[in-house]
């Protein structure tokens, strides 16, 4: 009984030494998970193994996993791509090279490809989508008046080509033109004009495919939240400025304006001012004498009773 | 008798110079256009080149020297600095010397040229018309076409290093055109083409300040280079969006320099910005016919004339345009590309497969052209398959009957109305607006290419791109009809798909801005919305890879995966959800069961769902996977419902000891 029992501990012994022996000589291997779909990895890694002069002696394709054989001078090596989620891959190279130092470049690289934004325009980097996606509704105006043209900006606020921008400038003007971010030039007509809200109505004979809604504007943006400007967009060149609001409300001539610190152009009265979240928020009124970079906005409460009374 | 000896002098310069001349005749100057001769030969080290290894290059230079003169080397030691500086395989340079074999070892010794310097016995240099001026350069193109033929060292050498800069523009070199433009101007400060490529080099870059302040400063000069800068002021105007200005200064050159291209083509480009395509049309036609500027702006012109007849439906003449642009400048890869998209708009697939694979040819990393090409590919395969076309035919002749009798597809409510069905896409229309790009068919290359990222993920099935194209065809849908969001969901829900992908391209000149919404055809609402500024097309790829991403993790967070555990056994749940479904290896899955219940006044309130355990996808199959149980509140069961969760978004890593 006691020599079948040591025979039988020495048979799992030998069992388990010969497993350890077996997995010992399987090669070890390093993974990784990139937040990647697999075939942009896939783009990613021959990319760097071109760069890096291993040559690429086979790649099988089977579901949901992409296998490559790789080799460069002695180094030979299977890098295996799996489809973790469809946003997400899982990247095995076997065999882990004793040398660290071999795969390291290649995180570093997948590292450094997931951060580096690809967007080149500064704006688009730091411009949210939402507040982008309202430039094809601002318009560059200009407005003639006694041979002299003025220019403003405005935007579209139904599909019916009702444009909203700034009075002061509309005051006495004999013919306005309107410019939409495709390039396009049309005629506007003045609809409605209260200089005292400094606000005016114009109205285009065309439709407007983007519009910016009132109704889910955004009445008190954060204090110190980033407040968005979108410039006339003369062939979608609006020019995006950042800001904030700088102190409480204040009354001018009876009308409530609030003072933000960002740069104001000349021509940007009447462009719509968007939070984070792309809502409208004011209407710019014009800049600070002085000073481009303090602005004061015509909050979207006055550009709503402007609205009901006309 | 006294020889007059002014009169046997005179003779005897008019014999050398008739001599000459018909050396000149038997073996003149190669012209632009002309096939080089082809040759054999040996260089320094006794290796032998033939000409025929150029073949796949872009660009090759032959350099004819004279290996004791001084002044004929020049030219040969600026391109080795530079091509030292600048590492670019796709550009050839060889010397080609019949001197002495001594005196060519000699000079090289000193000069260590990393580039080959044949010997000549003297008849290659004959054939090139290399024997009594040196030295000569000779700029050949792809298919061994010479480009450009220069003779001569001194001012000749600042030409052909201008010349080359400009050509450079469109190979996509910026960095070396501005290099080789510096070498013309170490050489003449004066040289005011050389420092207008400079400016044109920095636009290449994105460098739009510095381009104009090179403009500036040769726009400031009191000679006729004057003009030059204040035609890259105008360029420099229009792509900073200031339209008025830059139109004034266009016509400010076009009034002092009508014979100038750049000028007129910039007015064309405003002009179509403006909508004002017979205006745009007019300013093209004058830019195409002027005699002055760089080829690879004469190239320009005649592209965008080519884009406005080909928006116009005149293929054959587009198609001329396209033509010409490419015999003036080879290395710009539009004209090429452009002509194949007029082939497919026509349906004459295999000339436009043609025309992408030599767009690739020319460069295999052009994403435009390996987009088009695959799909011409595919078209052809499908109408070589008679049974798929005739497939194809009957689902689109189904389809357009639906549509005219305003017939949804018929979906039958599915007995389980919590497990996911196939969440079905389709890109019905991406409209192009704005300016004239240079290159056409990125609205199909948007559509076609972001189709095929996300139906590669397995979570999103994407209608066939030509389904979609016949149906529209059949329709006689255009981009009026379809800027009609109604129009769009009808189509949406016609094909039975659960999202409709449409939106705009509009073209500045720097840069396009898509705006794509994606709209939910069951509700009608926008599921998502993508404004991305599209930043030239060397990395086209790239942004595109971004744009997936955006939408998958939209489909992901709004759309999850529901099903629900079929069978548990030990700690491991198989789920109604597979390979077929896009699980994953890894997928995540949270078990969820109602929130507790509450009746109060007759009102039956609903508490919010609850999770009661995790899984993790451990084996897939085409129609139901195997899940390790993660975490549990409670004993899973048969019939518990489960929801996707999604990955974390970060990175991890480390060695699978396993």
């Amino acid at each position: 009984m006691v020599q079948k029992s040591v025979q039988l501990f020495t048979a799992i012994l030998l069992i388990n030494w010969i497993a350890c022996a077996a997995s010992a000589t399987e090669p070890a291997a390093a993974h990784r998970i990139y937040m990647m779909p697999m075939l942009e990895t896939a783009t990613a890694v021959t990319g760097w193994l071109a760069a890096n002069g291993f040559h690429t002696l086979d790649t099988a394709r089977e579901a949901q996993q992409i296998r490559f054989e790789v080799q460069r001078h002695d180094l030979r090596a299977t890098i295996r791509l799996r489809m973790h989620s469809p946003l997400g891959t899982r990247i095995e190279v076997a065999p882990e090279h004793p040398d660290n130092d071999v795969w390291t470049p290649l995180w570093r690289h997948l590292d450094s490809y997931i951060d580096v934004p690809t967007r080149k325009c500064p704006d688009a980097d730091v411009t949210p989508t939402a507040v982008l996606s309202a430039l094809s509704a601002t318009v560059c105006i200009l407005a003639e008046r006694e041979g002299k043209t003025v220019q403003l900006s405005g935007f579209a606020i139904d599909r019916q080509g009702l444009i909203v921008s700034t009075a002061h400038d509309l005051r006495a003007h004999q013919a306005l033109e309107v410019r939409l971010a495709d390039g396009r030039s049309v005629p506007g007509q003045v609809v409605a004009l209260d200089l005292h809200r400094d606000l005016t109505l114009i109205r285009i004979p065309i439709s407007m495919e983007n519009v910016v809604a009132i109704h889910n504007g955004q009445f008190l943006p954060n204090p110190g939240g980033a407040l968005f400007v979108l410039g006339c967009p003369v062939n979608g060149h609006g020019a995006v400025r950042r800001g904030a609001l700088d102190g409480p409300p204040r009354q001018v001539a009876g009308a409530p304006l609030w003072q933000a610190r960002m740069v104001v152009e000349p021509g940007s009265s009447g462009s719509p001012v968007l939070d984070a979240e792309g809502r409208l928020t004011a209407v710019v009124k014009g800049r600070f004498r002085g000073a481009d970079a303090i602005g004061f906005l015509i909050p979207l409460e006055t550009l709503v009773q402007f609205l009901e009374n006309h | 008798m006294r020889v007059n000896r002014p009169i046997l002098l005179g003779c005897f310069t008019v014999c050398i110079a008739i001599g000459l001349c018909l050396a000149g005749n038997a073996f003149g100057r190669l012209e632009s256009g002309q096939k080089a001769p082809a040759f054999h030969l040996i260089d320094l080290d006794g290796r032998s080149h033939a000409l025929s290894e150029i073949d796949g290059r872009r660009m090759t230079i032959l350099y004819f020297f004279d290996a004791t003169s001084e002044a004929s080397q020049g030219g040969l030691l600026v391109l080795d600095r530079l091509l030292r500086q600048y590492d670019d395989r796709l550009l050839t340079v060889w010397g080609v010397s019949r001197s002495d074999q001594d005196a060519v070892r000699r000079f090289n010794r000193n000069a260590r040229l990393q580039f080959p310097v044949l010997l000549d016995e003297k008849q290659v240099s004959r054939q090139y018309g290399a024997t009594t001026v040196l030295p000569v350069v000779c700029v050949l193109g792809p298919g061994r076409e010479v480009l450009e033929y220069f003779q001569g060292g001194g001012a000749t050498i600042e030409v052909m290093l201008t010349r080359l800069a400009e050509r450079q523009i469109h190979r996509d070199q910026p960095q070396l055109a501005d290099a080789m433009a510096e070498a013309a101007i170490q050489r003449d400060p004066a040289n005011a083409d050389a420092q207008a490529v400079r400016g044109y080099a920095a636009l290449a870059r994105g460098e739009t300040d510095e381009a104009q302040k090179m403009f500036d400063q040769l726009a400031a000069r009191d000679d006729d280079a004057a003009v030059i800068g204040q035609e890259g002021q105008a360029v420099v105007l229009a792509r900073k969006g200031q339209t008025d200005q830059a139109l004034a200064m266009a016509e400010t050159v076009t009034r002092k320099a009508p014979q100038r291209v750049v000028a007129h083509k910039v007015k064309g480009d405003l002009l179509i910005a403006k909508g004002d395509r017979a205006a745009a049309a007019t300013a093209y036609q004058a830019a195409a016919a002027q005699p002055e500027g760089a080829p690879f702006q004469k190239a320009e012109a005649f592209n965008q004339l080519g884009r406005l007849y080909a928006a116009q439906g005149q293929f054959d003449e587009a198609r001329k345009l396209f033509d010409n642009a490419v015999a003036m400048d080879p290395y710009y890869l539009e004209p090429t590309s452009n002509k194949g998209v007029t082939y497919e708009k026509q349906g004459l697939w295999d000339k436009a497969l043609t025309e992408y694979r030599k767009t690739l040819a020319m460069d295999q990393s052009d994403t435009i052209a390996a987009v088009l090409a695959r799909k011409a590919e595919q078209i052809i395969a499908l109408q070589q398959d008679n049974a798929r076309n005739q497939r194809m035919d009957k689902l689109v002749g189904d389809l357009v009957e639906r549509y005219r009798r305003q017939q949804t597809q018929k979906t039958d409510r599915p007995e389980d109305q919590w497990t996911s069905r196939p969440l079905i896409l389709s890109f019905v229309d991406i409209q192009e607006r704005g300016g004239l790009a240079s290159r056409d068919g990125l609205s199909i290359v948007l559509a076609t290419r972001l189709g095929e990222l996300l139906a590669e993920s397995g979570r999103v099935q994407v209608v066939e791109r030509v389904v979609m194209e016949r149906l529209l065809s059949e329709l006689n849908l255009g981009s009026s009809e379809l800027a009609d969001p109604e129009t769009a969901l009808q189509l949406g829900r016609l094909l039975a798909a659960k999202l409709i992908g449409t939106g705009s391209l509009l073209y500045t000149p720097d840069s396009t801005l898509l705006h794509l919404r994606l709209v939910d055809t069951e509700t009608s609402a926008i599921a998502k919305t993508i404004a991305h500024r599209l930043t030239g097309q060397t990395d086209l790829e790239r942004q595109l890879f971004d744009l997936n991403r955006d939408i998958l993790r939209m489909v992901m967070e709004r759309y999850p995966l529901q099903g629900y555990i079929v069978e548990m056994e030990n700690r491991e749940a198989m789920i109604n959800l597979g390979q077929n479904q896009g699980v994953t290896v890894g997928s995540a899955f949270a078990v969820v069961e109602p929130g507790a219940e509450r009746t109060y006044r007759g009102r039956v309130l609903r508490g919010a769902m609850k999770t009661v355990g995790r899984l993790e996808v451990v084996r897939v199959e085409p129609d139901l996977s195997y899940a390790r149980v993660v975490a549990q509140d409670r004993p899973l069961v048969m019939d518990d419902q489960i929801r996707e969760i999604m990955p974390a978004a970060v990175a991890s890593g480390g060695r699978d000891e396993s």
